[in-house]
């Protein structure tokens, strides 16, 4: 006995690998069985959506395209988001990618890579009317006309194809404790108005909870302050654009903040960077101690907890607060609080109210491995149709993507607003330029580092290393010419043998002039930082000319008779 | 074709000292090896297409392999050897990692001496100036010399697509480099390439590239005229029914309104951005802009001029 014992110890990690193999083959086996069972077709679609209600919402849809087609059975897989990118990854190198994958989560390069390589175009099916919208007001609109951005962003340029179609819409709000609210202020709604919100934060800052700690007004992250920037901050940077807008397109770009510090045409001392900084002073002031270090779910829990009264966050976490005040407190939602036009500090530099853009959440696209690629697009075309993108979006609490198609009463407030100012601020310019910023960025949000010194320390390395990080910015644009060569003798070859499509040379012809040719126009005009920074500095935006003021006040001239 | 500049010998020491002969024995290897791996034996057109969407996908190292063993597999001088040829090149050129540029050219000129009249010579020959405007990114570019390619390569195969888009290239960067004299030669170089050519199929890129020009020179109403022809002769692809004009509108309503001081021009391009990209991120700027040519217009006729050395402010 104690030798069958002695023999069955030394061999025990080999029987436990066994097992697991035996167990790791059995569970493999079981889920292919199941995907294959009655000689149906199963779908696999893939997700990193683990908010409260999205699986439910997916699982809704499948049951209910299932009763449409018996043959077909929907089969989601949710992959934390953490991890997708790494998961995504491997699987479509390996070939065993699902059907149906939400698009993201990797590098934009590498996304790239991946639409060119793993994913089929869904160009195909945009110019026609989803056939799921029969008997409705979409009955025979093309597909692209019905979604609410005109699916603008699913168009991939480096591949001229449309790659994803997205399922929702999304914005950030300000969620609050409606109950707490009205305990720590009398006040059934919070201010709209920047000054008097800021006067009822320090109201509720004022008083302590039953366990004697100081109540917050906001739940305190960095996740939770970069929303915060975004919304409430940065916006009153707008009015920078047109002192460096290079290109005059009437849009901020990064590489145009630092051409306008490097040919001093811009620096911390705008009225417009000024007021940012105020701003982000204000709100870092009010957050809890020690927020810069706490994670997302860290700061929620104050939220839960009822210790913090506001917290900012996106449509797609509705459910899962409101399952958090479920029984314990009244919930509220409201846009981010706005400086008036006369407000001393900001008004002057406010110029609109922010611009959200009405960018489709769950981009979902389907890989190349399929091996029923036009039954995961009649999926998708079933999830996008009038009423089934209602129902999906009224399960998920988000916004239907799809014109026409009602939000949910409780998600009005989330429509984004599509006429406003954008942010013109972001310096960064990659390489050691983006540590830097970075470093300083947090020391100065700590309260480590004041206003003056950030700026002086930022402006020194940017206009001196971070030539070197420009220089190689513009390296990456020459390298992905050479990404876009490829592409353009790929087009080209199937249009000769006419294997492509006919818009193939359209294509191809796209591609030369916008990308490689528009490209050059680029480079050239940004390497003149370089060769000669006196004559990009004397560039003027936004000023009439000599030649335009007479020819305005010869048109403006009242007619003689 | 040779270009005065070529790295001395570049196609020599390849197509020599890696005799033909290894080559050919490491093409007839993949051959064999091709033959027996393809499923039921594909035609060499069939594998012709596997390896160009090898390419495609970059599996460059497929990709050259196929086109290896096509090249040993068809008669020399054969549509497919030829084009096995070049794909192979195009493999060397293209590829992020072990880029082989020498290689490139090499197989360019072996295609360039062997097949001068294949239809792929004009695109060999593009291809070939390419390597030097797409050189490494840590290589200066010598953009006078490249011009002087593009035009030598415009005059050795006119009339031919791979001539067009050398005249693009060289005209871009020409007007890119130019001074305003420079740039009203250049003007009228454009202007007499598009006369003399209806059908040019780069007519819309060119057009705004001529505005560039005129607006160097100060030729403000002519640049305008150029970006509205640029607009009007777009080639839109059929199916991507997304047509992005918010940019194109957007700098024509920027030109005419505060370098030609064209306000009438001005408004009609903002309010076709608010009318046909009502959620473009620069509507609400276009609604500025129309408040201020307003505005700017009354203060005119009531004698006050706006200042030339201001930026224009969005109206509140």
């Amino acid at each position: 006995m104690k030798a069958v014992f002695s023999a069955l110890s030394s061999r025990l990690p080999w029987i436990v690998i066994g097992l697991l193999f035996l167990w790791a083959a059995a569970a493999v086996a079981r889920r292919h069985g199941q995907k294959e069972a009655d000689g149906g077709i199963v779908i696999r679609l893939a997700h990193w959506q683990l908010e409260a209600g999205v699986r439910e919402g997916f699982a809704e849809a499948a049951a209910a395209y299932a009763k449409l087609h018996p043959h077909v059975r929907i089969v989601q897989e949710a992959i934390p988001e953490s991890t997708y990118g790494q998961w995504l990854s491997t699987q479509l190198m390996g070939g065993t990618a699902p059907d149906i994958i939400e698009a993201g989560m990797v590098e934009p390069p590498l996304m790239t890579a991946f639409y060119n390589r793993y994913l089929l175009p869904i160009s195909p099916y945009i110019t026609q009317p989803n056939p799921y919208n029969a008997g409705t007001p979409l009955a025979n609109v093309p597909l692209h006309r019905t979604f609410k951005d005109g699916l603008i962003r699913s168009f991939v340029p480096e591949v001229q194809e449309f790659m994803v179609l997205p399922l929702a819409m999304s914005s950030l709000r300000l969620y609050y404790n409606r109950s707490l609210l009205h305990q720590l202020t009398g006040l059934e709604e919070p201010p709209t108005e920047f000054r008097a919100f800021m006067k009822m934060v320090d109201t509720i800052q004022s008083q302590n909870t039953p366990h004697g700690e100081p109540y917050r007004a906001f739940t305190g992250s960095k996740f939770h302050f970069v929303r915060m920037e975004d919304a409430m901050a940065k916006p009153l940077t707008y009015g920078a654009l047109r002192k460096i807008d290079f290109n005059r397109d009437g849009r901020f770009s990064i590489d145009e903040m630092f051409l306008g510090f490097a040919t001093e045409k811009i620096g911390f001392d705008d009225p417009a960077y000024r007021a940012f900084f105020r701003m982000v002073g204000e709100l870092t002031r009010v957050l809890p101690p020690g927020w810069a270090g706490l994670a997302r779910d860290e700061a929620l829990f104050q939220f839960a907890q009822q210790r913090a009264v506001f917290t900012a966050a996106g449509i797609y976490e509705a459910a899962g607060i409101q399952d958090q005040a479920r029984g314990k407190f009244e919930l509220g939602v409201m846009d981010f609080p706005v400086p008036l036009p006369t407000d001393p500090e900001f008004g002057a530099v406010l110029e609109g109210p922010r611009y959200e853009k009405p960018d489709g959440n769950m981009p979902m696209a389907i890989t190349r491995t399929s091996k029923h690629p036009e039954i995961a697009a009649d999926f998708l075309l079933f999830l996008t149709s009038l009423r089934q993108n209602e129902i999906f979006n009224a399960r998920l609490k988000w916004i239907p993507i799809i014109t026409g198609a009602r939000g949910d009463p409780s998600v009005r407030v989330f429509e984004p607003n599509l006429r406003g100012v954008f942010p013109a601020f972001d310096p960064n310019i990659f390489g050691n330029t983006f540590i830097k910023w970075n470093q300083l960025y947090t020391l100065h949000q700590i309260g480590q580092l004041s206003y003056e010194d950030l700026a002086h320390q930022f402006t020194a390395y940017y206009t001196t290393q971070g030539r070197e990080d420009f220089r190689e910015f513009l390296r990456n644009r020459r390298r992905a010419q050479l990404q876009d060569e490829q592409l353009l003798v790929g087009l080209r070859q199937s249009a000769r043998a006419q294997t492509g499509t006919a818009s193939d040379w359209i294509k191809y012809r796209t591609i030369v002039a916008t990308r490689q040719a528009d490209g050059d126009k680029t480079l050239l005009q940004q390497n003149r930082v370089f060769t000669e920074p006196e004559a990009l500095a004397r560039e003027t935006f936004y000023q009439y000319s000599p030649a335009a003021l007479e020819n305005i006040a010869r048109q403006a001239a009242p007619s003689t008779p | 074709m040779r270009f005065r500049h070529d790295p001395p010998n570049v196609h020599a020491s390849i197509s020599r000292s890696v005799p033909e002969a290894l080559r050919r024995v490491a093409g007839l290897i993949g051959a064999l090896v091709l033959g027996a791996c393809a499923p039921g034996g594909r035609p060499p057109d069939a594998l012709l297409r596997q390896a160009w969407e090898d390419y495609r996908n970059s599996e460059f190292a497929l990709a050259t392999q196929t086109f290896r063993a096509l090249q040993a597999s068809q008669p020399a001088g054969a549509e497919i050897a030829v084009e096995a040829l070049y794909g192979e090149a195009s493999c060397w050129n293209h590829r992020r990692s072990g880029r082989n540029i020498a290689k490139a050219v090499a197989l360019y000129d072996a295609l360039l001496d062997q097949h001068p009249d294949s239809p792929l010579a004009p695109w060999a020959a593009l291809d070939r100036v390419r390597t030097r405007h797409l050189a490494p990114a840590d290589q200066d570019i010598d953009f006078p010399q490249l011009i002087q390619d593009y035009a030598a390569l415009e005059r050795r195969y006119p009339g031919t697509p791979a001539a067009a888009d050398a005249f693009l290239y060289r005209i871009r960067l020409a007007v890119s480099l130019a001074d305003a004299a420079q740039a009203a030669v250049l003007a009228t170089e454009i202007e007499a390439h598009l006369a003399a050519h209806p059908e040019e199929p780069y007519r819309s890129p060119l057009l705004k590239i001529l505005a560039e020009a005129h607006h160097k020179r100060g030729a403000e109403d002519r640049r305008l005229a150029s970006l509205v022809g640029a607009l009007e002769s777009r080639e839109d692809d059929p199916s991507t029914p997304f047509f992005e004009r918010s940019t194109a509108y957007w700098e024509i309503a920027y030109a005419a309104e505060f370098d030609a001081g064209d306000f009438a021009l001005a408004r009609k391009f903002h309010r076709l951005l608010l009318e046909e990209f009502p959620n473009d991120d620069r509507a609400f700027a276009a609604e500025k802009a129309l408040a201020r040519m307003d505005r700017v217009e009354a203060d005119v006729r009531a004698g006050r001029m706006p200042p030339a050395d201001r930026i224009a402010p969005s109206p509140q």
